[in-house]
């Protein structure tokens, strides 16, 4: 019983552990509770911002916290098509819920970003750039998907011949702890439509909270320099390998969870721009955009001037758009398109069509927050089936 | 991979940054169209090429995605041709000398003119004339370069005809011109006709034509047919596109069509890269 308390102690009696101490460097090492609030303080004082989980407004989202209690203890949640329900699990699991609404675009691409303030002066104009703080920010619990997302959403800011110079900043000051998905939600998709669950790159610090038998752990890998210079000043344990093999089944049994799926012609069919099906989605679809706001990847933004009372002052504010908007499509002569079908499609066949064409990949990562977040239900997954079945059959 | 350290902040991309324009002239062109001649209030003009568009804006209101009509080897001001179409456009041909406004730019891809050689025709419809008449201008002054050079400009009516008082001086530089109308008029004894009709009754199209292409969607598809039809190899028709265009940057996402986004990969491409995208409705 409670063995693991030795391990935390460096003594790991008759268990064979990955990397040694004095020896080669450890690959993986194992915290405890204790351990996370010391490693949650650490990151206090070596970031301006940590920026966590926290159950708050009936959902799990990302805010700046200020200590280990601040994270979803106890909690998870139930989604579905349209639907999302915390609930509490009577555990002390810390993580074991699924993605909410918020991702790591809200922090490297935010929803506002200052652009400029312009004076006029006697006639004359003054501009004033905003600049772009550097603060820096920690963020625990990106998931595999998140992190991938973040890479497409970087590719379409700073990949081209012009870099947004807000997402530059933004993405240098940002330190990364993701958290192993132990509970994918039944929208989730990422193994047909990403990479899947196990975050194995594009992080400093990685953990996977594993419900041991013996009680809950913390096993943490690293992916940098800076992760593994933070993590090695915690003086942890290396983890025993039998915690390794937990750590495989617990994966094993998640990846049996996924119901949905990303239909491999999915770059395809969203092409078939005549096809009757889109005029289907949009007997259901809104057009309220609350899509492009979960996705993670999705970009667009519009820039918003807004002029003082004193009608000489002048602010540009950049802000997300969505492509399920009039005005997003505005020519002279009047919105370009004006059918909710040809607003869903525009959505659909870019994210996971012409992305290819444009950034050299697919703009979807199967996090399925469009899923449960769309007000109606729509699921992109079964769109995108309706779409690749014959067109008589779809009548 | 994650690097924190916030060092120097980037130097801000030059097409984010507004620059201070004064006007110095405003020439009404047709109706509820005026082209705005204008120069930095600091530093010098800067340097683009035909079909380069700027980020026009009027304070607190907005930009428009404006092509540059002046010659590009103009070097005491730019031009910029704006239709008075919503909030911005309205703001924007409301300027009057003195006042002043911003540019960011340039952006896009410019005509391709290294058509030595070769049979020149240019297709505009209504203020599809405007991106290309710095192209005009380009193309007269190394006039010899080319075995031919025509252009066809159509409109609605006569009094939309634009840069008409300028057609005159084109032919007398070796561009031979032909404006057409789309309906008959009193007093009108020119052309009447769509331009794709007219360039297909002019028979100006073949295996060594090349052609640039302004106008709306349709125009530009189905003046793309005809040539295509009379022999010009397809990749050698440009057609230039107009969208949403917003940041300049290929950044906002507002300007796509189908694969392209259009101020990053136009608004100048080939015509191969959207003949099927320009004719499906809303796309």
């Amino acid at each position: 019983m409670r063995r693991w308390l030795e391990v935390e102690s460096g003594v790991v009696s008759g268990e064979p552990s990955i990397g040694q101490p004095g020896g080669q460097p450890i690959d993986w090492w194992v915290m405890r509770a204790g351990d996370l609030h010391r490693f949650i303080s650490l990151l206090k004082s070596e970031f301006d911002e940590v920026i966590g989980p926290v159950a708050v407004d009936g959902v799990i989202r990302l805010r700046p916290i200020e200590s280990a209690d601040d994270l979803p203890t106890g909690f998870t949640e139930q989604q579905e098509t349209g639907s999302y329900r915390l609930l509490e699990t009577g555990t002390s699991l810390r993580f074991s819920y699924g993605l909410g609404p918020d991702s790591l675009k809200s922090i490297v691409h935010p929803p506002r970003s200052p652009v400029w303030t312009m004076r006029r002066h006697d006639g004359t104009l003054i501009v004033d750039q905003a600049l772009h703080g550097t603060t820096t920010r920690a963020v625990i619990g990106a998931r595999a998907c998140d992190l991938r997302a973040l890479d497409i959403l970087e590719r379409t800011q700073t990949g081209g011949q012009h870099t947004d110079p807000a997402f530059a900043v933004h993405r240098q000051g940002l330190f990364l702890v993701a958290i192993d998905c132990s509970h994918p939600a039944p929208t989730c998709f990422c193994d047909t439509g990403g990479d899947g669950p196990v975050a194995d790159h594009g992080y400093d610090i990685a953990i996977t909270e594993l419900d041991h038998p013996n009680g809950i752990v913390y096993l943490v890998r690293v992916g940098t320099d800076h992760g593994r210079s933070l993590i090695e000043s915690l003086h942890l344990a290396p983890a025993p390998r039998t915690f390794l093999e937990h750590r495989d089944h617990q994966h094993r049994s998640i990846s049996r969870e996924f119901i949905r799926e990303l239909p491999k012609d999915a770059a395809k069919v969203v092409r078939l721009a005549d096809h009757p099906h889109w005029n289907d989605v949009a007997e259901r679809c809104l057009t309220c955009g609350n899509c492009t706001a979960v996705c993670p990847t999705c970009f667009c933004t519009d820039m918003d001037d807004i002029v003082g009372l004193d009608g000489e002052t002048a602010t540009r504010t950049r802000v997300w758009d969505t492509c399920f908007s009039m005005e997003y499509s505005h020519l002279g002569p009047g919105p370009h398109r004006t059918s909710p079908a040809a607003r869903y499609r525009q959505w659909l066949s870019h994210k996971l069509g012409t992305w290819h064409d444009q950034f050299g990949e697919s703009g979807c990562v199967g996090c399925g927050r469009c899923i449960t977040w769309c007000p109606v239900g729509i699921d992109l997954t079964a769109e995108v089936e309706s779409l690749g079945r014959p067109v008589e059959a779809n009548a | 991979m994650s690097a924190v350290a916030p060092s120097a902040t980037p130097t801000a991309d030059p097409l984010l940054v507004p620059r201070v324009h004064e006007v110095t002239a405003v020439i009404q062109e047709i109706p509820d169209v005026v082209t705005i001649r204008c120069i930095p209030v600091e530093g010098a003009l800067f340097d683009f090429q035909p079909a380069q568009i700027g980020m026009v804006g009027a304070f607190g209101i907005g930009e428009a995605a404006i092509s540059i009509s002046s010659p590009a080897t103009e070097s005491s001001f730019h031009e910029y041709t704006i239709r008075r179409a919503g909030a911005i456009t309205s703001a924007l041909t409301r300027l009057q000398p003195g006042d002043q406004f911003w540019v960011r730019g340039p952006f896009g891809t410019p005509w391709d003119l290294d058509l030595d050689g070769r049979d020149i025709l240019i297709a505009a419809g209504g203020i599809g004339l405007a991106p290309l008449r710095s192209a005009v201008y380009a193309l007269l002054k190394y006039r010899e370069r080319y075995a031919s050079t025509t252009l066809v400009i159509g409109a609605r009516s006569s009094e939309h005809l634009l840069y008409a008082n300028e057609y005159e001086t084109w032919r007398e530089h070796g561009l031979a011109v032909f404006d057409t109308i789309d309906h008959p008029e009193p007093g009108w004894s020119g052309r009447v006709g769509f331009v794709s009709e007219v360039v297909r009754e002019l028979g100006v199209s073949g295996p060594s034509t090349s052609a640039l292409v302004c106008g709306p969607d349709i125009m530009t598809f189905l003046t793309a047919d005809v040539l295509v039809a009379g022999g010009v190899p397809p990749e050698q028709v440009q057609v230039t596109l107009e969208r949403n265009m917003q940041c300049g940057n290929g950044l906002c996402g507002h300007c796509q069509l189908g694969p392209l986004i259009v101020c990053r990969d136009g608004p100048v491409v080939r015509y191969p890269a959207v003949a099927a995208s320009l004719r499906v409705k809303e796309l």
